[in-house]
């Protein structure tokens, strides 16, 4: 009895490393492997009205989600709204962090909290917010109603400018944090020397400060891209059913039509259709930025 | 453009930084600061950290602008003037290069900047990058060089436009201790087969001593000394000076008397006979400094010449390669003396008796009020 | 610089509309009609009380918290257990693991979520709270896992050995030497862990009962059914106070600004 408990112990004490990392692997493999690959098998299962599926392996669920013009503009809803978010949330983010690189202080502090707060809040907060703003009886309308620009009920809410609107709302902290480091990654001395060479800050923006935080500005665009084309909430709330967006069909099939073959493939499309075009702006940045080739020293 | 009323000085005299102020908050970093460099001189600004040495070359640069006082480039009042439109080439602590860009085209940029044609960009970048001795590099990213590379890049840069000043701020302080003396040996021929005007800045004072005509030792956001190295070194004006120029012997002491600029100081129980500039008199306390190599060793200690050699032992011994520091103490005052550790030296031992003898140009006596002025 | 002046004010135009939702809540909230409308006719505190005192929207807010504070210790811990390892044991595959426990946040939240769907319900623990749980652990993880990598990371093995030659066991250089060291991260982790949860809705939409659900669903739910009450604006900004609050708090103490860059959110 007396060396059995060494020799556990022992044993214990060699794969000590290993036993740390088990949990974690173990959960992530079940948890997040496993529902991903039950996903992926789902997508080419049959529908069955009764027993919810029956694994009959097909193709029809991509079939009707690439032939049926509704769900063709649901794909092409979702990419728009997505790069449209991106661009807004991309260009928006960019002047606020280069100023907020240069800012010290207290006014560091305040920005940082405004810009970043947002992060900490429910979605459904801001959301809700944006509702009442954007309402038809909302905070614009009354805007406009007392500037005079018209009367009757605003038709924005709704739409898909709206929509892009919130998304980019939702998104731009998010934009800023990548784009602020990216930035203040640069270093000042290399801004200053492209000066004694006789560089206007226009020639030092687009020369020096574009190329040197490509990454960063690909980074955050790949990072919005992928939360705005796959968001749920937001367009629930602020468009309802009216646009056709993939996010929304998932939820629909899945818990409302009950439909989990076809609500799979959606999601599988979904994933494919942002995965194809990450990987696309990643090719584009690295040939302009000829990456790869270059590392900041 | 306001011109300098000196005639020919006018031309020669490339830059001229006049009472130039610069304040960080309640912090004085630069106090009337002034400074002239004349065509194909190399001056260096020697401090320790924080003194305001890199301020001012920022000032000079046009990064940052002065709270009071003028900076004239080749005579024309360039105070407000922003960077690119001065005509100053810079080198950074570390370098700056543009790590996106190759060398060519880090060496090419000032020129882009400048509108110039591509075909004489070509030609001019290929001559610098041969003046640096890198003919080789131009497709290469500052990441695929070394430490030496890199800072060669970036002298070619900043020469590539034709300057008419050249600032370098603390250029070698990011290579190893080898490379960096060869990069100094080789700064300078750079320096005198361009003929360009140079403003140095660093903390090392063995760098200033090499690569310089002047030296100008900065302190508290002021210059308080400035001459030609050996000047520097052989006659400090200040007990900052002195210990901030490599080693000296430093003791505190007493006028006994003095004789038409000769003096006579007692350090501890011993007198010696020194110079001074200062006006003295007896019984003044004063800060006596001796450099270790002018402290001689006699090692016979014959009659004939015990009147001025001082009787001591040897305390310690610091072999050192080339030279052997001893440490002798001498009726109670502890001097180190360095000779060459030649074999036709006889290496002394421990507790043997010796003698110094050191000559009154050696022994300098400075006041111990103030740290002097230019 | 003129171009400076045109940023500042950008910025602080921005600033404005950042918060500019978060800010028009209250005035809704305060309106004595018992609907929502702007400008608010009449001024009244009721609804935050009412909306203290609806008993659904409790037990939903008690829920949130203990799966919010459940997560985040579950998450931290076997974080903290697994970036240990990672750091100071170098293996095979090391880069591959690291880059498989980011994995959660790479993937949309929506495509993860129908999935652990599917698989709970064949596992027939749809609508469970340790499947809302394990689903928002899962997400967690990643950001605790890199925040607390990224500190372990930075403590000197050194002290470890010093540690060790001093007769400390591995329990006790872990105990007395490292933690202490990553304490920051640690409660920065936790804190982002708890938040990510309490926050989560598309999660907990997909993956709760009915009769089970988080606040944020509670409140989503309320306003998809519509005709509500002032109480859902007036609870709404008293989460989003005590959530800026919170950051300003963690900011001041631990200067939650390093965390945050490098985080990748979804919601």
């Amino acid at each position: 009895m007396e060396r059995r408990i060494p020799v556990a112990a022992m044993w214990i004490r060699k794969r000590r490393w290993v036993l740390m990392l088990v949990p974690g692997t173990v959960l992530l493999v079940v948890f997040f492997l496993l529902p991903l690959l039950t996903l992926g098998r789902m997508a080419f299962y049959t529908y069955d009205p009764i027993r919810l599926y029956v694994p009959a392996l097909t193709l029809e669920n991509f079939v009707k989600v690439f032939s049926d013009q509704y769900y063709w503009s649901m794909i092409t809803n979702s990419l728009t709204v997505g790069f449209l978010a991106t661009l807004c949330a991309v260009f928006c983010a960019f002047p606020v962090a280069y100023y907020l690189t240069t800012a010290k202080g207290i006014e560091r502090t305040v920005l940082t909290a405004g810009f970043l707060a947002t992060l900490f809040i429910t979605l459904l907060v801001t959301t809700l917010g944006w509702y009442i703003i954007l309402l038809p009886f909302g905070v614009i309308q009354r805007l406009f109603e007392v500037l005079g620009l018209g009367s009757g009920p605003l038709r924005f809410i709704k739409t898909i400018p709206a929509l892009v609107l919130v998304l980019a709302h939702a998104h731009l902290p998010f934009a800023v944090l990548i784009l602020a480091s990216s930035i203040q990654a640069i270093g000042k001395d290399k801004l200053q020397a492209a000066r004694t060479l006789g560089a206007s800050p226009w020639s030092i923006f687009w020369r020096i400060t574009i190329p040197l935080t490509m990454p960063g500005i690909v980074s955050s665009a790949i990072l919005v891209f992928t939360l705005s084309i796959s968001a749920y909430l937001i367009p629930v709330l602020i468009t309802g059913q009216k646009i056709p967006l993939l996010p929304i069909a998932i939820w629909t099939y899945s818990s409302e039509v009950l439909n989990w073959p076809f609500a799979s493939a959606i999601a599988i499309t979904l994933f494919a259709v942002t995965t194809v075009f990450t990987y696309a702006m990643i090719l584009v940045s690295d040939l302009v930025t000829r990456r790869g080739k270059w590392k900041v020293v | 453009m306001e011109r300098l009323s000196k005639g020919m000085e006018a031309l020669d005299a490339v830059l001229r930084a006049a009472g130039l102020t610069k304040k960080f908050g309640t912090l004085c970093v630069l106090d009337d600061f002034t400074l002239e460099i004349t065509r194909g001189e190399v001056v260096t600004l020697l401090g320790p950290s924080g003194c305001g040495k890199t301020t001012t070359l920022h000032i000079i640069a046009g990064i940052e602008s002065p709270d009071g006082g003028e900076v004239y480039l080749r005579g024309e009042n360039v105070t407000r003037l922003s960077p690119q439109r001065r005509r100053v080439g810079m080198v950074f602590q570390r370098w700056a290069l543009f790590p996106h860009m190759t060398a060519y085209e880090n060496v090419a940029f000032g020129l882009q900047m400048r509108r110039m044609k591509k075909p004489a960009i070509r030609q001019q970048v290929a001559k610098m990058l041969a003046v640096v001795s890198l003919p080789d590099v131009a497709e290469k990213y500052p990441s695929q060089l070394s430490g030496g590379m890199q800072q060669r890049v970036a002298v070619a840069r900043a020469l590539a436009t034709d300057p008419d000043l050249l600032l370098l701020d603390e250029p070698f302080s990011n290579l190893d201790e080898k490379l960096r003396r060869g990069m100094q040996i080789e700064m300078k021929s750079i320096q005198e087969s361009i003929g360009i005007t140079t403003l140095c800045v660093t903390h090392n004072q063995e760098e200033a001593l090499v690569l310089s005509d002047r030296v100008a030792v900065m302190f508290g956001g002021k210059i308080v000394q400035m001459g030609k190295p050996e000047e520097l070194y052989s006659s400090p004006n200040s007990r900052f000076v002195c210990g901030f120029l490599g080693d000296a012997n430093t003791f505190e002491g007493t006028i006994v008397g003095t004789q038409d600029g000769k003096v006579t100081v007692a350090v501890g129980a011993i007198v010696l006979s020194g110079v001074c500039s200062a006006e003295m008199e007896p019984g003044k306390g004063v800060f006596v400094s001796v450099r270790p190599e002018r402290v001689g060793i006699v090692r016979s200690l014959s009659e004939e010449r015990s009147g001025s050699v001082l009787h001591g032992h040897v305390k310690e011994i610091h072999y050192k390669g080339a030279t052997t520091a001893y440490v002798i103490d001498v009726q109670g005052v502890r001097f180190e003396a360095v000779e060459p550790s030649g074999a036709s030296v006889r290496r002394l031992c421990k507790e043997q008796k010796v003698g110094i003898e050191i000559e009154a140009s050696a022994v300098l006596v400075l006041d111990t009020a103030g740290e002097g002025g230019a | 610089m003129a171009a400076r002046r045109i940023l500042r004010v950008y910025t602080y135009v921005l600033f404005v509309v950042m918060l500019a939702p978060i800010l028009i809540v209250l005035p809704v909230a305060l309106t004595r009609t018992n609907y929502m409308t702007f400008p608010p006719e009449g001024i009244t505190g009721k609804w935050f009380l009412e909306g203290l005192r609806d008993q659904i929207l409790l037990d939903a807010l008690g829920r949130s918290l203990v799966l919010a504070v459940a997560t985040a210790v579950f998450s931290v811990a076997l974080a903290l257990l697994a970036s240990f390892a990672v750091e100071r044991r170098a293996f095979a595959g090391r880069r591959a693991l690291e880059t498989f426990f980011t994995g959660p946040r790479v993937i949309p939240q929506i495509i993860l979520v129908l999935g652990l769907l599917i698989f709970f319900r064949s596992l027939n623990m749809g609508g469970s709270f340790t499947g809302l749980l394990l689903a928002h652990f899962v997400v967690t993880f990643p950001f605790a896992f890199r925040t607390i990598l990224a500190s372990v990371s930075s403590v000197d093995v050194i002290l470890e050995w010093s540690a060790r030659t001093l007769g400390a066991n591995w329990l006790t250089v872990f105990r007395r030497v490292l933690i202490p060291q990553i304490k920051t991260a640690l409660i920065a982790a936790f804190m982002f862990s708890f938040i990510e949860s309490f926050n989560n809705v598309t999660i907990a939409l997909f993956l709760s009962r009915p009769g089970a659900r988080t606040l944020p669903v509670e409140l989503f739910v309320r306003l998809q059914v519509g005709g509500i009450t002032p109480s859902v604006p007036a609870l709404s900004f008293l989460l989003a106070g005590v959530a800026i609050a919170l950051f300003v708090i963690l900011d001041r103490t631990i200067g939650i600004y390093k965390f945050l860059a490098g985080s990748e959110g979804s919601r």
